[in-house]
């Protein structure tokens, strides 16, 4: 077990879990002193009819003053401060986000004005910049992925003055993250795969990071497990609810993982190509993740191995030879992609030529390779990866991936 | 149980440069001006001085209370000084409570949030669903108590919040003053066995996690202290760095075991192990590995587990007892006995080593039927067993006393 001369860890979101979390909402509120929410959502949310589940789980003896599905793709500070107006005409005590990343940065946005009777989000931007508990907020993901229902960060674009702002501090994490296998009961086999590739990149690569701490490993170990044991037989069988139910634990759990240990170059990579190319992120990250492990494999080779229990389970790690385990991990990683491209009927993609857009052209043409490699050198997640990365290494390896060949651990420059 | 949930309110920070950490920390949730509590045992040590000098240059002022008396000092003696550093945190503007010391620091200083956060009158009994000022608590050793959970007792009244548990708990090496062996052997015990129960019976995937570390922690300690620790051989200088090292693990271990102190994760062992430990010469850690092979056998059985759900599984508790290795060889129907029997192994080897004064069973420890029979009815009329019918502690009780595996339930 690896304990670093220095660490800290912390989640403070109370973790509720299970087939009638949502019917645990009131109560959870009440303990908070609260009873009257604001629903925050998404027009997707919405429209697939998650929030309908929501409200009636909540019974019919909670008023809800407000209901707002206008939630924008990029979080924009003009909607914060209208809905922020909203929560106070209505007087409101909680929040409640229903969704993803935006609905959740979006809440926690209007939490900080509504909690400081501030008009002006600039003045808490930055680490620190709160410095008492806020009102309460319930995250409520509908995707079993992104982990941000227990991330301490959110990110809000001020359009009219081409910014984006950024907030850090341990009272933006959500008073409750409620997890409930019917929010995600209708994903697509495609998003589901994608999702919850993006929260194995968040567990696996926790464990590698410069800041790993043997909680964020006990967390992110747990998730690698339930994702490969369950990811399979849930595209096999969406409606399987405890799998649906393991998948969403283990995106929670992934998440508090590398809020706690950082996540690096997969993460740096993932990024930029979002950004050059407009990939979706967890289909970013199932192609980046074999390449991050395989380009720290000579730092990290002790770590790497470790992964092959929770990958691939004790039969193949015990009839592995023990210099074997790094490589066979990588390798695991590698083929469970081919089986999400199977499982998925092609639409998992395993190489970045591969993916393309809705009229069939490619998503990441080769000649956007050199963009993606300069833009995923400004990435602060690069700052905990174990090698260090230049220009040249980035290029190397978005090339690799979008060929789909494995890197030559000859070209990597040891530091 | 078709929902589980799990809190833990805490951040914890530990290491070397820890305590240069703390007035950061302290800015981070908006105090400027933290009152100090300590008991006498930080107070005698360096502990204190260590503390004043982590805030030199912070432009933070520090207040330092005096030493708290001990728990049977003089009766009234704990409120009188709660009341006096209420007076003092008031009238001076602290906006921040830190505790040095041991558990019973810890829980004081709960106490005295309660009052500076809620009034004096409060701590006549209430329910605490708002947060409390800003409280960081700095343990100076290992411990097996309520130190760093949401409960705390004060003047009598039992007093349980989340709100109640530390906004951080910093762990420092310099701080730490030495253990002796007994104490880190039962600190050991006592969260190996904590862990052991939280992976085996919660099914509560979060919880699973810190218990898990607690058990890699603890085991770590254990195993050193049983193999290499009671060498004669071992240089006096030697064996201080080992224990030094040992002990901040288990600080590390005693502290996330604290965590999972909360409602609704199973801590059977404990309930019964505080009964016998109070009635014999037992320590609770060891009370408590005594009886967990049976609960685990017991209430690993389907039908009785009330905190049962989808994530139950007792052979997810080979994996930190046992090492990957030793997981990877069992076949996965064997994995839950084999669990059992890694901790039946530890209980035997410890009766080994201490050349038989570690007893194996209860029946070895001086218990017998009758004794047993009145500690379980003791037990189930305190309530402290919520969910365990009376036949289900009789079948624990009565196997722990002769250490016979359970069979046939």
């Amino acid at each position: 077990m690896y304990i670093p001369d220095y660490y800290e860890f912390c989640c403070r979101v109370n973790i509720v879990a299970g087939h009638n979390a949502l019917e645990q909402i009131p109560a959870l509120l009440e303990k908070m002193g609260a009873s009257a929410p604001l629903i925050l959502t998404d027009k997707g949310v919405m429209g697939a009819g998650l929030v309908d589940i929501v409200t009636e789980a909540l019974g019919k003896d909670l008023t809800i003053p407000a209901l707002e599905d206008d939630v924008p793709p990029d979080s924009d500070v003009k909607i914060v401060n209208r809905l922020a107006d909203v929560y106070r005409e209505k007087r409101c005590d909680a929040i409640i986000a229903v969704g993803g990343g935006s609905v959740l940065d979006t809440a926690k946005g209007i939490n900080i004005l509504v909690s400081e009777n501030s008009n002006n989000l600039m003045d808490f931007t930055g680490a620190g910049a709160l410095k008492r508990p806020l009102r309460p907020l319930v995250a409520v993901p509908t995707t079993a992925g992104t982990g941000s229902e227990v991330t301490q960060a959110a990110v809000i674009a001020d359009h009219e003055n081409n910014r984006k702002m950024l907030f850090g501090s341990y009272f933006l994490l959500p008073d409750a993250a409620v997890v409930d296998p019917r929010m995600t009961l209708t994903l697509p086999a495609h998003i589901t795969a994608a999702t919850a590739m993006d929260a194995m990149a968040h567990a696996v690569e926790s464990t590698v990071m410069l800041a790993k701490n043997p909680i964020s490993d006990a967390h992110a170990y747990e998730a690698m497990s339930m994702i490969s044991q369950h990811l399979l037989k849930v595209l096999e069988d969406p409606s399987d609810k405890e799998g649906r139910l393991a998948l969403a634990t283990a995106a929670t759990m992934a998440g508090i993982a590398f809020s706690n240990a950082t996540v690096g170059m997969v993460h740096a990579l993932g990024h930029s190509v979002g950004s050059v190319c407009h990939v979706p992120h967890g289909t970013c990250m199932a192609i980046f993740l074999p390449y991050g492990l395989e380009y720290n494999l000579h730092k990290m080779e002790d770590r790497t191995a470790d992964l092959l229990l929770p990958l691939a389970g004790p039969h193949a790690y015990i009839t592995t030879p023990e210099d074997q385990r790094a490589q066979a991990a990588i390798d695991w990683l590698r083929q469970f992609n081919l089986d999400l491209h199977q499982a998925t009927k092609g639409l998992h993609a395993v190489r970045l030529k591969d993916l393309k857009t809705h009229e069939g052209l490619p998503m990441v043409p080769k000649e956007k390779l050199p963009d993606i490699a300069k833009t995923a050198l400004g990435d602060g997640t690069i700052f905990y990866n174990p090698e260090e990365m230049d220009y040249d290494d980035f290029l190397m390896v978005v090339q690799a991936a979008w060929e789909g060949e494995p890197l030559d651990l000859k070209k990597i420059k040891k530091g | 149980m078709s929902h589980f949930s799990f809190l833990c309110r805490t951040k914890l920070s530990v290491g070397t440069n820890a305590l240069e950490h703390l007035p950061f920390d302290l800015s981070a949730m908006g105090s400027t001006k933290p009152l100090v509590i300590q008991d006498k045992a930080a107070h005698l040590s360096k502990a204190a001085k260590l503390l004043t000098r982590a805030f030199k240059d912070s432009g933070m002022a520090i207040g330092i209370s005096p030493p708290m008396p001990e728990f049977d000092e003089q009766p009234n003696a704990l409120s009188q000084f709660i009341k006096s550093a209420y007076t003092t945190y008031t009238e001076k503007g602290y906006d921040a409570i830190i505790a040095l010391g041991h558990s019973q620091a810890s829980d004081m200083a709960k106490a005295l949030n309660i009052a500076v956060s809620m009034g004096p009158e409060a701590l006549k009994g209430t329910e605490i669903s708002q947060p409390l000022a800003p409280f960081i608590y700095l343990p100076v050793g290992v411990e097996t108590d309520t130190a760093a959970s949401g409960q705390t007792r004060f003047n009598n009244l039992d007093f349980t919040s989340d709100f109640l548990a530390p906004d951080q708990v910093l762990i420092s090496p310099e701080l730490l003053i030495a253990d002796d062996r007994e104490t880190l052997l039962n600190t050991s015990l006592f969260c190996l066995s904590l862990g052991s129960e939280v992976i085996g019976l919660s099914g509560n995937p979060p919880a699973m996690a810190y218990a898990a570390a607690v058990i890699r922690l603890a085991d770590k300690v254990l195993e050193a202290l049983t193999v290499s620790g009671l060498n004669p051989d071992d240089n006096l200088r030697k064996r201080k760095k080992e224990e030094q090292e040992w002990q901040n693990d288990l600080v590390q271990a005693s502290i996330m075991a604290g965590y999972l102190r909360s409602e609704g994760l199973p801590a059977l062992c404990l309930a019964i192990a505080e009964q016998l430990s109070m009635q014999s010469r037992l320590s609770k850690g060891h009370a408590m590995l005594l009886t967990l092979p049976t609960v685990l056998e017991v209430l690993g059985q389907p039908g009785h587990n009330t905190n049962c759900s989808p994530f139950s599984d007792l052979s997810k508790l080979l994996l930190p007892l046992e090492g990957p290795k030793g997981f990877s060889q069992v076949p996965e129907n064997q994995q839950p006995q084999a669990a059992i029997q890694a901790i039946r192994s530890r209980i035997n080897a410890l009766y080994r080593i201490s050349k038989g004064s570690l007893p194996r069973t209860l029946e070895e420890a001086g218990w017998n039927e009758a004794t047993l029979k009145a500690l379980g009815d003791k037990l189930m009329a305190s309530g402290v067993c919520k969910g365990i019918e009376t036949n289900v502690l009789d079948i624990v009780l009565t196997h722990a006393l002769t250490g016979k595996p359970v069979t046939g339930i």
